[in-house]
């Protein structure tokens, strides 16, 4: 709609009750704060047509007056603060001792939309400056434009946000090839998903050893030996809420949320990995140091600690695998994919038996059949376009053929990302995971 | 007291720095051409095409066009749709 008013046609949005205030933003970061939206009070999804229509009639007087009558005051007060409109401009918390001072701040810009809901660590130009230090780029260097928001990333406000999540100078170099590797596929409704979208920080190269990043026990986990990868994915979720806008309610309309929001970063136990590491495998040479970020959903353990062959192993993944409703409905075994994280144990039978990465990928993708009807759960009752996509030869199949057919979870065995991590014991991991993700090299690294 | 001063980490917005208005409206929709832009999300087909009937109730002459998705309308959709069209209802979201 913003294109069409942008290009000289009056246009409107159909948007349900609850989801004004993400229209009005969205609106706002494209360039159109006076979108014109229409509200029907409910998510359209799992209405039925007759209140479906039902609902457009009581919202068509609204409907003709927002596309006959001159744009009046918009009705959705888009919050001063929401977006910033000011570059770094010092701010001042005042208290009896420096202790109250920053608990008012933590209090103020968790109110404006500006923290994880954890205390953040204060961003003094003292402690951004350092920061800076990390990285050869200039402050105001604009690594990019980072969807949702439209947020513009400079360095320095990238530095700001890292500062906050409690990163180190040379943690800087990580979030600015991170920013950019997000950049690099997100279009414009980005992570604005009513689904649990989190972002995975995959860390490859000499910079997991020089960094500290955890790539064995309990990389993923709290405590002292991943507190670097907990800032790094820490800064990740503050650069999306600071710079993309990409906000609880407003431009990340997620239903219920997930732990995993608030940080997930990895390294690759490259050492322990009996196949070329992720970057290598992505095209970088080997001594390069990149980091790769997956918009990750579903969490599933794929525990096996009694088989000691590559069948044996593989098979428990297919069935956890094939467990994960992610694929169920709507386009989901066309667009979903799977990052299996294999712990050493398990890559190490893997490899006595010569399994390279491909054979694993197809192996699980094989064994990972289910019955055509669970995935057609919802096929049939979606429109006759959209079945007309991925379905109409199925729909158009006998029922009897149709009662017996199996079909693998993901459309392709090359929907299983492969990465090894962990310490020695029989439990991977997996996370299903939307659309596209980049993997960048990390540069213009100053040693501080 | 003690003053303990921050910088700002919040981005400045591409939109707010580059602001379009609205459109003119017209007065009446009668003899335009009203394109539906569906998202692809259940039920939003439904209430545009609703939309659309109610309006040509309503209106000498309307003409309806409806356009399916995917999310984020590609360019040449969105160009198509523009060329047929003088007024437009699109869905969003869920």
């Amino acid at each position: 709609m913003v294109k069409m008013e942008q290009r000289g046609k009056p246009a409107a949005a159909v948007v349900s009750g609850g989801f004004e205030e993400d229209a009005a933003i969205t609106g706002r970061v494209l360039g159109l704060p006076d979108l014109q939206y229409i509200t029907v009070p409910d998510v359209l999804t799992g209405l039925p047509d007759e209140l479906i229509c039902s609902q457009v009639e009581d919202a068509l007087e609204e409907a003709n007056e927002i596309l006959t009558s001159p744009p009046g005051a918009p009705r959705v007060r888009i919050g001063e603060g929401l977006t910033g409109r000011e570059p770094a401009a010092p701010e001042t918390f005042s208290g009896e001792d420096v202790m109250v001072a920053w608990e008012a701040m933590n209090n103020e810009w968790l109110s404006r939309g500006w923290a994880d809901g954890f205390p953040l660590i204060a961003p003094t130009p003292e402690k951004v400056a350092a920061a800076l230090r990390g990285t050869s780029l200039a402050p105001d260097h604009v690594v990019g434009i980072l969807p949702p928001g439209r947020g513009i990333a400079t360095v320095e406000k990238i530095a700001i946000n890292c500062v906050m999540a409690g990163c180190e100078p040379a943690h800087l170099p990580v979030m600015i090839a991170a920013v950019k590797a997000v950049i690099a596929v997100a279009g414009p409704g980005y992570d604005m998903s009513t689904s649990a979208d989190a972002p995975l920080l995959i860390v490859n190269g000499p910079i997991v050893k020089e960094l500290g990043i955890n790539s064995e026990r309990a990389a993923l986990g709290p405590g002292v030996q991943s507190r670097v990868n907990i800032v790094l994915g820490r800064a990740m979720r503050l650069i999306k809420m600071n710079i993309g806008f990409n906000r609880p309610g407003v431009m990340d309309m997620d239903t219920i949320g997930a732990p995993t929001k608030f940080s997930m970063c990895i390294g690759e136990n490259e050492e322990k990995s009996p196949w070329d590491p992720w970057h290598v495998e992505h095209g970088f040479d080997e001594d390069k140091s990149t980091v790769a970020v997956l918009n990750i959903r579903n969490q599933k353990e794929l525990a096996d600690m009694f088989n000691t062959t590559p069948e044996g192993v593989l098979d428990t993944f297919a069935f956890g695998l094939s467990v994960t409703p992610e694929h169920y409905g709507y386009y989901g075994r066309h667009q979903c994919s799977y990052l299996l994280m294999i712990s050493p144990e398990h890559a190490s039978i893997l490899e006595r038996y010569g399994w390279d990465k491909e054979s694993v990928r197809r192996y699980v993708w094989h064994r990972s059949e289910i019955p055509a009807a669970r995935h057609t759960n919802q096929i049939e009752l979606m429109h006759k376009d959209v079945q007309g996509k991925h379905w109409q030869w199925y729909l158009n199949m006998p029922q009897e053929q149709k009662e017996r057919l199996m079909l693998p979870v993901v459309e392709t065995p090359d929907r299983y990302k492969i990465v090894v991590v962990g310490g020695v014991t029989g439990k991977s991991l997996s996370y299903s995971f939307m659309g596209a993700y980049s993997t960048t090299e990390i540069t213009d690294r100053v040693a501080v | 007291m003690t003053d303990l001063i921050v910088l700002n980490p919040e981005a400045i917005s591409d939109g707010d720095l580059n602001v379009t208005p609205l459109a003119d409206r017209p007065t009446s929709l009668d003899g335009l051409r009203l394109g539906l832009l569906w998202n692809d999300k259940r039920g939003g087909d439904t209430a545009l095409k609703h939309f659309g009937k109610l309006f040509q109730e309503r209106y000498k002459d309307l003409t309806v066009n409806f356009y399916q998705g995917p999310r984020g309308y590609p360019d040449d959709l969105l160009d198509k749709a523009f060329e047929e069209n003088d007024i437009f209802i699109g869905s969003t979201g869920d």
